[in-house]
């Protein structure tokens, strides 16, 4: 196994030394399988790192303000993104600076630490590494089997067991993904998805159905109720080729 | 015979353009076959009765189409005005021209006209009611009532006038201007009214957008003045520094500082000024929206907060449609959140190199309700209300081909994210 690298980038010295300090003590008494990369004041060194490299897993605390780098590290994490999908990325900011839904839904952030608390931090950031640790550990460990949609930028991946249903939206080359907590469109065709995963059945000309998710078929209203109670029409051919399915 | 059928084709071809709603039914035979028996039947008792047996037949059948009196009727008086008018209209022709009324020209010429009046018809309802969807527009009960019965009198007038005078040729030029003008009448009152209720929507619409940025005014005042505190405050301090410094008094410094900067400085973090990132908007619309759903869920008792990082100007699609469609995402996050002890919600713009993602992510009391059905009953018991909402959300998504919709449920979180796609 491979060790976590771990990246640091905060342009104010002092707080950048306090920071690596945390973590290499913490490293080194819990022994872990991770080393301080690189730690610096300027967002293009870790890019650059990054760009020449091979990386495999990564945890990065960044600052949001990087003073008078001309990339804040909102940027610099969503550039991190581009190339490092599976790293793990924290935050480190000062209340005024919070925007929440940004770290959580465009960077996919494992954490914030606030710079208010300042006696906090340093048992955010142990928290923060175990955390890791033990994300990369399940994943690594993890057999489920994954679909990948690309939504704009991001490539989002949803265990085949969550998904339900797609259904064709009324607007051409639009698909709707019913998933067991929600649902979200995203540009595809109904047409190609039923390829993509071998529970994947195309009931009807607009439905493609997770075949282990579905409860039960209707031979009379042709219809398939998913495990979530929700009903899924089906053509003829279909019915017929789903009841065969499910047996 | 043929005049017969041709009366009733018209009056099933006029009452399905009234009703906008062109697809043939069942009724519609039954419709058919009764009058055909009605008049046939009620010949032999004179003109009079086969219009009345005629008009009762109608009746029935607008009854059974429409489930509604009060609609009945007044479809029933305005096919009877048209009907009139052009068969009027070909009989004066026929008369001042002398034709053999008798001939199969006079019928081909009622259905002629007939048919062009009924596209006619159809176009100008169609127009009208695109430009005029909103239920302003929609007559009142007594308006529809009190134009229905002066038609009905009017009908009434001519129909026992021709029956009992014989169908002489003034009688008739009288009655045909008559309707005439009573139609041009009812056009015009109905333009008129068009254009005041656009006035007094267009009227309201100001004034709700001035109320909202009087509001909004008057937060930035509320800012500004503590801004304003603060700075006075900061320039006492630096001249409280300064003195105990050129003491050289640094247990004084020690003391004043934790006595009195450090419990402000917790303060100064505590409160984010919630709407400080508003002005990122480069939209009225959007800002508007985003900026008068917060206050008033704030109004409500909810926890709320806003965000963006980067200015955004152009939103890569129509924002008037945007800003229905945040107003809905809002209105259901606030539905959700009001009775909560402890309702939050938050709003999101985050732009990126190729979309624009919106986030309205709010708090949920725990239940096992998957999403699907929160989206087909809405949010709270006011079920019906909210699925138009709901149902207006899809739409609005759906003529934007640029955008996208996520409703997801997570942990404690309902989510609703809207995608608009910047590239290309």
């Amino acid at each position: 196994m491979r060790v976590i690298d771990v990246y640091v980038c905060e342009d104010d010295p002092k707080q950048l030394n306090q920071v690596v300090e945390y973590i290499e003590n913490y490293l080194l008494i819990e022994n872990l399988d991770m080393k301080v990369q690189i730690a610096t004041g300027d967002p293009s060194e870790i890019l650059d790192y990054l760009n020449n490299n091979e990386i495999d897993k990564s945890l990065y605390f960044i600052d949001i303000d990087l003073g008078e780098n001309n990339i804040n590290g909102i940027e610099l994490a969503s550039k991190i993104r581009k190339i490092d999908i599976e790293g793990k990325i924290v935050f480190i900011t000062n209340h005024s600076e919070m925007v929440f839904l940004t770290f959580k839904y465009q960077i996919e952030a494992l954490d914030f630490i606030l710079k208010d608390y300042p006696e906090k931090i340093q048992g955010r950031i142990i928290e923060d590494i175990n955390l890791c640790n033990k994300q990369f550990e399940m994943s690594a460990s993890d057999n489920e089997e994954y679909f990948q949609i690309k939504t704009g930028e991001l490539v989002r991946s949803i265990k085949v067991s969550d998904i339900l249903f797609f259904e064709s939206s009324p607007v051409p080359h639009k698909v709707i993904v019913h998933l067991k907590d929600g649902q979200f469109e995203f540009y595809s065709m109904i047409k190609r998805i039923e390829d993509e995963n071998e529970s994947f059945f195309r009931c009807h000309k607009s439905y493609v159905v997770n075949v282990d998710n579905v409860e039960s078929v209707n031979k009379h209203t042709r219809e398939a109720t998913m495990i979530d109670g929700e009903k899924v029409l089906c053509s003829v051919l279909g019915t017929r080729t789903l009841v065969k399915l499910k047996k | 015979m043929v005049i017969i059928f041709i009366q009733l084709f018209m009056f099933t071809m006029y009452t399905k353009i009234l009703i906008r709603d062109l697809r043939f039914k069942r009724v519609d035979l039954l419709f058919f076959i009764m009058n055909l028996g009605v008049t046939l039947g009620m010949t032999k008792f004179g003109q009079l009765a086969v219009i009345i047996g005629g008009l009762i037949a109608f009746l029935i059948y607008l009854l059974l189409l429409t489930k509604s009196f009060k609609v009945s009727i007044a479809i029933a008086a305005i096919i009877y005005c048209i009907e009139i008018l052009i068969d009027h209209l070909v009989d004066i022709i026929f008369r001042i021209m002398k034709l053999d009324e008798n001939s199969w020209i006079l019928n081909s010429s009622i259905l002629m006209l007939g048919i062009i009046l009924a596209v006619g018809l159809y176009f100008f309802l169609r127009s009208d009611l695109e430009h005029n969807l909103q239920r302003d527009y929609r007559l009142s009960s007594t308006e529809m009532i009190f134009t229905s019965i002066i038609l009905i009198i009017m009908i009434f007038l001519i129909t026992v006038t021709e029956v009992m005078q014989e169908n002489n040729l003034q009688n008739i030029i009288y009655n045909s201007a008559i309707i005439l003008l009573f139609a041009i009448m009812f056009v015009v009152v109905h333009i008129a009214r068009t254009k005041a209720i656009n006035k007094d929507l267009e009227l309201r619409e100001q004034k709700a957008r001035s109320e909202s940025t009087n509001r909004y005014l008057i937060q930035i005042e509320q800012h500004y003045n503590e801004l304003r505190k603060f700075r006075h405050e900061y320039q006492n301090t630096l001249l409280s520094f300064e003195e105990y410094l050129r003491t050289d008094d640094l247990e004084g410094l020690k003391k004043y500082y934790n006595t009195s900067i450090k419990p402000i400085s917790v303060d100064l973090n505590q409160e984010k000024y919630k709407f400080e990132d508003i002005g990122r908007i480069g939209n009225k619309e959007i800002k508007g929206v985003v900026f008068n759903k917060l206050y008033a869920a704030q109004l409500d008792g909810i926890k709320v907060s806003f965000e963006a990082k980067n200015e955004i100007k152009d939103f890569y699609m129509d924002s008037l449609d945007l800003a229905l469609a945040m107003g809905i995402i809002m209105d259901n996050a606030i539905e959700e959140t009001r009775n909560q002890e402890h309702g939050t919600i938050q709003v999101g713009l985050i732009k990126s190199e190729t979309e624009i993602v919106i986030i309205v992510q709010n708090s949920l009391r725990k239940n096992d309700i998957p999403v699907w059905k929160m989206k087909e009953a809405g949010f709270s018991s006011k079920g019906s209300k909210r699925g138009f909402g709901l149902k207006n959300l899809t739409e609005i998504i759906n003529r934007n081909n640029r955008a996208t919709l996520e409703t997801m449920k997570l942990n404690n979180y309902f989510l609703q994210k809207i995608t608009i796609s910047t590239k290309g």
